[in-house]
């Protein structure tokens, strides 16, 4: 049987409660060629049900005051709600009717394309997501991580209703559904609230396994320009495969990430932001999913200095895999993240939303208690040694949007470039 | 527990020195925020001088007669804190949260600052090199920023209010460690200062301490209010430009009344039944039924002298966007002229409900809603009078308002045109 997993966390200070349905099932499961398809779906529930039009359906939940709107990653769908306390079984009432018995109408569904062919559009003046789009891509070339969530033009073309309706189908039979709410609700009350609104979802559950393919590894560093002329800076994106969140070594490699690049004193915000003055962003994350999500570091200076700021990103980080990190910054760095703790787990909502996020990800139950534990007993050797192991300049896939003139020079400049692309901003 | 009746106690005193301390228990929650608010923000500047107030926010974060650069922000990361800023028109706000326990070191970084910052050139230059990086981010490269700009100039003209809080390009690249000198020594004084504390604290434990680290702070007149009510375009102003941009956006925008104003109340209310959500009238008209816009945005900035309502718009592809405009503009007068449609203003209520509630959610956000109607009103406790003043508005009122400042004459339009894009002029 498939899992139905009920969270919840009370705090009666406020008349509100946010709510979470999450289904293990997204964008890494879209039909081949057709990404896009779960995030259209989320949008296409809420878009009229067998009740209501979507006008309708609308003015509904905004007579409640309450929000509710679908949210699509890689490896999950899930409609997100909030509402005053009075009305959260009226909203949960809404929630169950665009799941399980959403029309999906042709003509929303039409209306639905245009948009998002529109929004595709839109996002062409976007730079900050595209630079990410086109790296995803490059790194990770045709495995599931590389799609936009919300699908291109050619795999929106693709997409017909019949794909949608097999799409939310498929999704009711997901391996696990994970019931989250928090605020002014308790364990009873929810509880009680899902067996009256949502008692099909445990029923419909199917075993089903859940594989994912390890993403490509790159034979050497790659530059990627994404042709937008006419910018007056360059925005950047460097970066590798990273490690899946259940790996064994994903904290100790998160702990020096966050040396190397996740806070303001971290070292490439000191070098980048600080010491010259190059970007007013500038930081690394390892990013967290179910499979080798990235590892990249961020930027955007402006073109006058955007081979430099390659240049030395990509030497910094050379520099921090060959010599690790110190005793003194694993120190600090572990005192920074088991003492801002209590701010992540302040509301219920931020607690409860942790531990779903968790179970979506595929860790273990009590990953989340034993968080503070396995943080303090990091040692600077299983630190240094993820580094070692999973930190690799030589493998850098460097993503610029800007000016292929100005950026050109870099595949010159940076020894170990084995690949040099320029692609139009626009074929997306 | 209903909206009207969330009690969130709020503790106020004032120290010798002019500098006014709120204190908002959340006992169990194991975390304090700490959020400075100067009574100044870009309004304040002097011609030629535009994004002094930001820059200096971006510079409090560096080095004092005390302690050296980049120890503010170690010293807080290292207690797991997290440190930031924000400057607009009327205020600067310097807001940090940390685990409760981190208090005095938070209230002892804060206040040392305030009495004795420390910058070099070589800090200064770099720093401005940041800023402007931010304003390339924010406004060069962008086709939004880039209209939003025009648009606030058009709209108040010579008023402090027209310039963008980042500074324009040229004045960025005059400014001097002694224009933020200035502008620190004239705004940061304790009588132009509220601080809030918001957490799991005490009255008797916060303000104590909120006197040994803030009470020492050397007094320095009052509060300046220097910018005056400004004037209003008094007939309609059309500007286009042409941006490196895939699509045609535009702003429509009016000058409305600032914040102590009720009738800001009302353009709220307004603003929410034009364009917020997807059954808002606008949304609804434009993007869902007759697929004109893309994107459809009604905000009504905060401001304390005067504010602008603005309908901010994506056109969708093959679309003229005075076709749009001119939508917007019907529904206008329907609104002025046949009043609002049935629940309309249900709707619009019980959304801004659950907003308030919203922005009272955690220690931060409520240290946040507290400081800034401390800041705009003076009395913080007008916070939990909000649903109470929203439930007063009437449907007439919203009719009167759309008709009164929303109407053509008083408009000015802000459109971004693709460049090259032959047609899109229109």
């Amino acid at each position: 049987m498939g899992e139905f997993r009920v969270l919840c966390e009370s705090s009666r200070g406020l008349p509100n409660a946010v709510f979470q349905i999450a289904f293990a099932r997204g964008a890494a499961d879209d039909p081949p060629g057709k990404a896009g398809a779960h995030h259209l779906l989320a949008s296409l529930m809420m878009r009229g049900t067998k009740k209501r039009s979507r006008r309708e359906f609308r003015l509904a939940l905004d007579h409640l005051g309450s929000t509710l709107y679908g949210q699509t990653d890689y490896h999950y769908l899930s409609l997100v709600g909030e509402s005053l306390t009075p009305h959260l079984e009226a909203t949960l009432e809404l929630t169950a009717e665009c799941l399980f018995e959403a029309s999906l109408d042709a003509g929303e569904f039409e209306s639905l394309m245009r948009e998002a062919v529109g929004d595709r559009l839109a996002t062409r003046d976007e730079d900050e997501e595209l630079v990410v789009e086109f790296f995803r891509d490059a790194l990770f070339s045709s495995h599931p991580y590389g799609r936009i969530v919300g699908g291109d033009l050619h795999s929106l073309a693709r997409i017909d209703l019949e794909d949608l309706k097999t799409v939310r189908d498929r999704l009711l039979t997901a391996p696990l559904v994970i019931a989250a709410a928090g605020g002014d609700v308790d364990q009873e009350q929810w509880t009680r609230l899902l067996e009256k609104y949502f008692p099909r979802l445990t029923a419909l559950n199917l075993p089903e396994p859940w594989t994912m393919p390890e993403a490509p590894r790159s034979g050497g560093m790659r530059l990627v320009i994404v042709d937008k002329p006419e910018r007056s800076q360059t925005q950047l994106v460097m970066g590798h495969l990273g490690l899946a969140a259940s790996h064994p070594d994903r904290l100790a490699l998160a702990v020096a990430i966050n040396i190397f690049g996740g806070t303001f004193t971290s070292r490439y915000t000191q070098e980048i932001r600080e010491k010259r003055g190059w970007s007013y962003g500038a930081h690394c994350t390892l990013s967290s999913n179910r499979g080798a999500d990235s590892l990249a570091m961020f930027a955007f200076p402006q073109n006058q200095v955007a081979v430099d700021a390659v240049l030395e990103s990509v030497r910094l980080y050379q520099h921090f895999t060959a010599g690790g990190v110190t005793e003194e910054e694993l120190d600090f760095a572990r005192n920074y993240l088991i003492n801002r703790y209590p701010l992540s787990v302040e509301t219920a909502e931020q607690r409860v939303f942790r531990k779903g996020s968790g179970m979506i990800l595929g860790l273990p139950d009590n990953f989340e208690d034993t968080y503070l534990e396995r943080l303090r007993g990091l040692e600077l050797d299983e630190v240094n040694r993820a580094v070692r192991q999973w930190c690799r300049p030589g493998e850098l896939v460097i993503a610029a949007v800007g000016d292929p003139d100005i950026l050109l020079p870099i595949a010159d400049r940076l020894p170990g470039v084995v690949q040099v692309s320029v692609i139009p901003f626009d074929i997306r | 527990m209903s909206v009207s009746s969330i009690h969130i106690p709020c503790h106020g005193q004032l120290l010798a020195n002019g500098l006014k301390v709120l204190v908002l228990p959340a006992p169990g929650s194991r975390v304090v925020s700490v959020h400075v608010w100067i009574h100044a923000g870009s309004a304040a500047e002097n011609p030629g001088k535009t994004g002094v107030a930001h820059l200096l926010e971006h510079l409090m974060f560096k080095g004092t007669a005390n302690r050296s650069a980049g120890e503010f922000d170690r010293l807080i990361e290292s207690k797991g804190g997290s440190t930031n800023a924000a400057t607009w028109v009327d205020w600067t706000c310097y807001h940090q949260t940390a685990p409760a326990g981190a208090l005095d070191l938070l209230l002892e970084l804060e206040a040392d600052r305030l009495s004795g910052l420390a910058i070099s050139e070589s800090q200064f230059l770099s720093e401005l090199d940041v800023v402007r990086s931010e304003r390339r981010l924010e406004v060069d490269d962008s086709p939004e920023g880039r209209i939003s700009e025009r648009a606030a100039s058009l709209v108040f003209g010579g008023h402090p209010y027209a310039h963008p809080t980042i500074g324009y390009a040229v004045d960025l690249a005059g400014l001097t460690l002694a224009d933020i000198r200035d502008f620190y020594r004239e705004h940061y004084h304790p009588g132009n200062i509220t601080l809030v504390i918001s957490g799991d604290i005490t009255p008797e434990t916060a303000f104590p301490r909120a006197e040994k680290w803030f009470g020492v702070l050397p007094g320095a007149g009052g509060r300046m209010l220097r910018a005056a009510v400004p004037p209003g375009p008094v007939k309609p102003v059309e500007s286009i430009l042409e941006l490196p941009a895939e699509m045609t956006r535009f702003e429509l925008a009016w000058w409305v009344p600032g914040f102590r104003d009720p009738l800001q109340t009302v353009a709220d209310v307004a603003a929410e039944i034009l364009g917020a959500g997807e059954a808002s009238r606008l949304y609804q008209t434009l993007v869902t039924d007759e697929e004109l816009l893309q994107e459809l945005d009604v905000s009504v900035t905060p401001w304390l002298h005067a504010a602008v309502l603005d309908i901010d718009a994506v056109v969708r592809e093959g679309v003229d966007w005075r076709a749009a405009r001119e939508r917007i503009e019907e529904e206008l007068r329907a609104i002025a002229s046949g009043g609002l449609r049935e629940g309309e203003m249900e709707r619009a209520i019980n959304r801004m409900d659950a907003d308030h509630v919203r922005s009272l959610k955690n220690c931060d956000s409520r240290a946040w809603t507290f400081g800034f109607f401390d800041v705009m009103t003076g009395d913080p406790a007008e916070v939990l009078r909000e649903p109470e003043k929203l439930h007063r508005v009437i449907a007439g009122d919203v009719r009167a308002f759309v008709a009164e400042w929303l109407n053509p004459g008083r408009q000015v339009c802000v459109a971004g045109i693709p460049s090259g894009d032959p047609g899109a002029n229109g």
